[in-house]
Order: C-alpha cells, then sequence, then structure tokens
C-alpha cells in the first residue's frame, strides 16, 4: 500500500465515523440493498448486530492499515467465513460502491478525487485478501453445511442438551466450535456453539443455554425440535488437543463451558488416555446440568478425575467456590496441558490465575465466541 | 465569453450534419473575386452580399440551436437532480423501514428477554422455597427420630428393669419358699416326734 496516503484515510474515516457508527452502517447498507437487491437475503431481517459488525470491522481495518500481519489474518478469517452467508465474488464490487458513496456523503465538502481512488484502492486490496482465502478455503471445503435437529432435551429451565445429526459430518476436531444457523426459525442469524461429542459419529451434542434476549439460543432452547433445520459454518479455534503432547490434561469448565471438555475426554479415551482432572464449576446446585454423564464418565475411565464445585449455595455439601479457586487448592498444575472454558469473564478471571500459579501460557487453552 | 464559445463549440458539432456549409474551416477558405465594375476597387459585392446573407442565416440557426440546447441541458440537469432525490428518498425509505424492523424485532427480543427472565426468578424462587421446605421437613424429622430414640432408650431401660425386678423377685419368691418349705419340714418333723412319744407313753 505504498502509493496510498494511509494517513488521509484514517483522518477522513474518523471525521465520517463523528457522525455516529450506526448511522453511517444504515447509509451503507440502505445504498447496498437499494442498488444491489439481490444481496438484501444474505442478512438477517435485524440489522443491529449487523451494522455493529460492520463498523468494528472497518474500524479494524483502517485502523490497521499500515500494519499488514495484522490486517491480513483477520481478513483471511473474514473471507473464508463469508463464504457460510453465500457471499460471492460479484458481491464484493457492490460492497465497494456502497462503501465509496458512503463514505462521499458523510465526507461532504471534505469528499475529493484523491480520497475516492485511494479509498477504492484499499478496499480493492481488502476484497482481494479476502476472495483469496475464501477461495483456498473453497478447494477444501464447501461453504457450509446441513443437518437438523434430533432431540431437546431440557435439563434445567434454562439449559438445554440438543442433538444435531448432520447430513454430512463437519471436520471439526475435538473442542473446536462450529457457527450454527436455525435455517427456517431464525434465518441468517448464527452463533458459535462447541460440539461435546468426538467428531466423526452419526450426531454430536451441543449444550446451549438461553441467553436472555439471544436470538439463536433462546429459539434453540424454546423452539427447536426434531426436525427442525440447522445449518453450520466451518470448525474454528484453538482449543484442541495437542497429539504430540504427553503432558496430563487440566480441564477447568464453568457451566456449559463443559461441551468442548467432554468431547476432548472422548477424544482422549480413543487416541490414548492421559492422566485428566476435569474442574466442573457452577453457581447453584440445578445448573448441574449434565451430572449423569459426568459421573458415568468417572466411573469409566480410571486415568479421569471429576470434582463439581458451587460457587453461590451454602447449603451445597461438596467442594464451594469458584472453580479456578478450587482447582489451583487441589493441585499444582505447572506440568499440564490446561484447558479453560465457560464465560467470558470466568475464562479471563481463570486464566490470569493460572498464569499468576504458574502454568506457562503456551500449555493453557482457550477460546471466546459469541454471535458469528 | 469563453462559456458561450464552448457552447458555440458544441452547438456547431451537433449541427453539423444541417449545416449549409459554414463551419470555421469554410470561413477561412473564403475567397472573393476582385470587381470588375467600371471604376470599382475591392471584392465583388454580390458576391459579399451572398456572403453575409449566408452567414447571417448560419447565426439564426447556430443561436436557436443554442437556446433549444440550452433547454435541454437545463431539462437534464433538472431531471438528474430529480433523480437523486428519488434515490436519496428512497434511501431514507429503506433506512427508516430497517429502523421499524429492528425496533419490532427488538422489543419482541426484549420481551422474551423479559418473560424469560421472569420465569428464571421464578424457577429460583420456587426451588428455593422448596429446597427451604424440605430443610423443615428434615429439621421436623431429625426432632422426631430424636424423640423416637430417646423414647426408645427408655424402653431398653424399662425392659431391663423389669427383667431385673423380675429376677430379683423370683430369687426373693424362691427364698421365702425355701424357707416356708424348710419350716414345714421341721414342723412336721416336730408332730411326727411329738405324735411318737404320745404313743410311746400310752403303749
Amino acid at each position: 500500500m505504498a502509493d496510498l496516503d494511509t494517513a488521509a484515510l484514517k483522518e477522513n474515516f474518523a471525521a465520517v465515523a463523528n457522525h455516529g457508527g450506526d448511522e453511517l452502517a444504515l447509509y451503507f447498507y440502505s445504498y447496498l440493498f437499494y442498488r444491489h437487491p439481490e444481496t438484501r437475503q444474505m442478512f438477517p431481517p435485524r440489522m443491529t448486530r449487523q451494522r455493529d459488525r460492520l463498523v468494528s470491522a472497518l474500524g479494524r481495518i483502517v485502523s490497521n492499515v499500515d500494519h499488514a500481519g495484522d490486517l491480513v489474518p483477520f481478513l483471511t478469517d473474514l473471507g473464508r467465513d463469508h463464504r457460510k452467508f453465500g457471499a460471492l465474488a460479484p458481491h464484493y464490487p457492490a460492497v465497494g460502491e456502497a462503501l465509496i458513496v458512503t463514505l462521499r456523503h458523510f465526507s461532504g465538502a471534505r469528499w475529493n478525487t484523491k480520497l475516492q481512488e485511494d479509498w477504492t484502492a484499499a478496499y480493492g486490496l481488502v476484497a482481494q485478501t479476502m476472495l483469496a482465502a475464501a477461495d483456498e478455503a473453497a478447494s477444501a471445503h464447501p461453504p457450509f453445511w446441513t443437518g437438523e435437529v434430533v432431540s431437546v432435551e431440557h435439563r434445567t429451565i434454562d439449559i438445554a442438551v440438543v442433538r444435531i445429526r448432520p447430513d454430512e459430518p463437519p471436520p471439526y476436531r475435538a473442542g473446536q466450535s462450529v457457527s450454527l444457523e436455525l435455517v427456517d426459525l431464525r434465518p441468517r442469524e448464527w452463533r458459535w456453539y462447541t460440539p461435546a461429542s468426538k467428531p466423526g459419529g452419526e450426531d454430536f451434542e451441543i449444550h446451549t443455554r438461553l441467553i436472555d434476549g439471544g436470538p439463536v439460543s433462546t429459539t434453540l432452547v424454546t423452539r427447536a425440535v426434531a426436525g427442525t433445520r440447522v445449518r453450520f459454518g466451518a470448525p474454528v479455534g484453538r482449543m484442541v488437543l495437542d497429539e504430540e503432547s504427553e503432558r496430563p490434561v487440566l480441564m477447568i469448565a464453568g457451566s456449559t463451558g463443559l461441551a468442548p471438555m467432554k468431547a476432548m475426554i472422548e477424544q482422549l479415551a480413543e487416541d490414548g488416555a492421559r492422566p485428566t482432572n476435569l474442574f466442573f464449576g457452577a453457581r447453584t446446585p440445578r445448573e448441574i446440568y449434565d451430572g449423569p454423564a459426568m459421573d458415568e464418565l468417572d466411573r469409566a475411565h480410571d486415568w479421569l478425575t471429576v470434582v463439581t464445585a458451587i460457587s453461590d449455595d451454602e447449603r451445597w455439601r461438596g467442594e464451594r467456590g469458584l472453580i479456578g479457586d478450587v482447582a489451583l487448592a487441589r493441585g499444582e498444575w505447572s506440568g499440564h496441558d490446561t484447558y479453560v472454558c465457560g464465560s467470558p469473564a470466568m475464562v479471563e478471571s481463570t486464566v490470569k490465575l493460572l498464569v499468576a500459579n504458574g502454568v506457562p501460557e503456551n500449555q493453557i487453552y482457550y477460546d471466546e465466541f459469541g454471535e458469528s | 465569453m469563453s462559456h458561450h464559445e464552448g457552447d458555440e463549440m458544441s452547438a456547431q458539432t451537433y449541427g453539423d450534419q444541417e449545416s449549409v456549409g459554414a463551419d470555421p474551416l469554410d470561413l477561412g477558405q473564403v475567397s472573393f473575386s476582385e470587381t470588375t465594375a467600371f471604376g470599382a476597387r475591392g471584392y465583388d459585392e454580390q458576391e459579399v452580399d451572398a456572403f453575409v446573407a449566408m452567414v447571417t442565416h448560419e447565426l439564426d440557426r447556430l443561436s436557436g440551436r443554442v437556446k433549444e440546447l440550452e433547454a435541454e441541458g437545463a431539462e437534464l440537469r433538472e431531471a438528474a437532480r430529480s433523480d437523486a432525490d428519488v434515490v436519496a428518498q428512497s434511501l431514507d425509505i429503506l433506512a427508516s423501514a430497517q429502523q421499524a424492523a429492528d425496533a419490532v424485532v427488538a422489543s419482541a427480543d426484549e420481551y422474551s428477554g423479559r418473560v424469560i427472565a421472569e420465569a428464571r426468578q421464578a424457577y429460583d424462587d420456587a426451588s428455593q422455597r422448596a429446597q427451604e421446605i424440605m430443610d423443615e421437613a428434615q429439621q421436623a424429622a431429625d426432632l422426631a427420630s430424636a424423640t423416637q430414640s430417646e423414647l426408645d432408650k427408655r424402653t431398653v431401660y424399662l425392659a431391663a428393669l423389669h427383667d431385673s425386678v423380675k429376677v430379683q423377685l423370683t430369687t426373693t419368691l424362691q427364698a421365702i419358699l425355701d424357707h416356708v418349705t424348710s419350716e414345714y419340714e421341721k414342723a412336721t418333723r416336730i408332730t411326727d416326734e411329738v405324735a411318737r412319744a404320745r404313743q410311746a407313753s400310752s403303749g
């Protein structure tokens, strides 16, 4: 990007964004849908989150425009991930046109030919990087996989265990996540879920918690039934077993963060067991939504130790406290491969605690996902 | 002035096909014969008059054409402006329709979120109440079981007391009986001796 005046682009974007990110995105999508109505069906009816995502992606691209090392991996992921939305090469110029028109609209008198040329060139590079990644992914995988819900078991008032049977098994590794869309019930809204079963089976289990107002999880818990059609995108996530490692394993799970741990325990049982400690934490005893399965795993594998701790119920007679604290009080883990999954706050505090207690950062695996 | 030249240039370009031949190139090529009239000098007057008439006619035609095109340009500019207005209005309509849809979905989601939160709260309250009732029942059961075990202890004590009293009474009664028996035997012996003594004295 040698001949681009990146400082001018940043300054122009800051001035434009000053009108309010949502205003900007609203104009952008209105123009895109007006000029290219065929793109409308790629988006959900409600565009609120979509506008947030557009503005944050643009902000990230513009602020990293001088750092190709940070920008390229981001755009590569973005390009690959956009395949599941049905984004094709001809859509990219349409988006570029809408972007330039939006920037010009909000720039007012500051707009000039040089800015237009530079924005066009910069967008060209972005589109080229995303498309190259999408093309590369296309040679390995379809843009999405399809399947259907087999069963929805309501384990507590707000946690359900859902079994899904894919038409073709998606090539995830135990611990990885896939984004999931309820094709008919909540079209074009995607959310990450982590299979709780090792790959290769006829179906797999996901654990979902009803989040107040969260569109996909709410619909999955309250409206999905056997036969509900789903689609999922390519698997993502770095929380997987290191096949080269012979270290023992520590797993710390908060609530439905149990899912990847179950998948990895199944995988360990198949690939050759390593001594494994699973710590499962919940706020109240009613949130122990998968107790029988955990007991069964504990009984079936002599290399596995399962400890359940409850943080918010004084009547609980077992281990009490936050699950990270409980795990650290129970052992010395600096020689373990450590996996952490739960709410973002739980993951952040637990990882900090582990690092502070001498677990090397490169032995700590965790992922954080929200809506896709 | 330059503005007008521009207009004339484009007018000539448009007008080429109907032009009767007066364009700048032709004008450069115009030449007139020397007059041959007696006593006169200069160009042939008839040729010059004819040329002036032709130029006048052509200028009229061109200025009419300029007016036409100016009007046409104004119309086009107006049309473009109203197209831009239509686009801007369409974008506004799309944007507000989207915002209305967003608001409807957001309010449905918000409502469902509230219902769920309330349901969860009700569930938590009910489970807590159930737990409290179970705790109370457990306490009552503990109390009852404590009372029962106290009663059991007394029963055992009374049974033991009963047994020991029974043993003592049996022993005492046996002793009395033994004593009575032995006294009775003594008395029988004495009676026998007395009877024998009486028989011996009389016989």
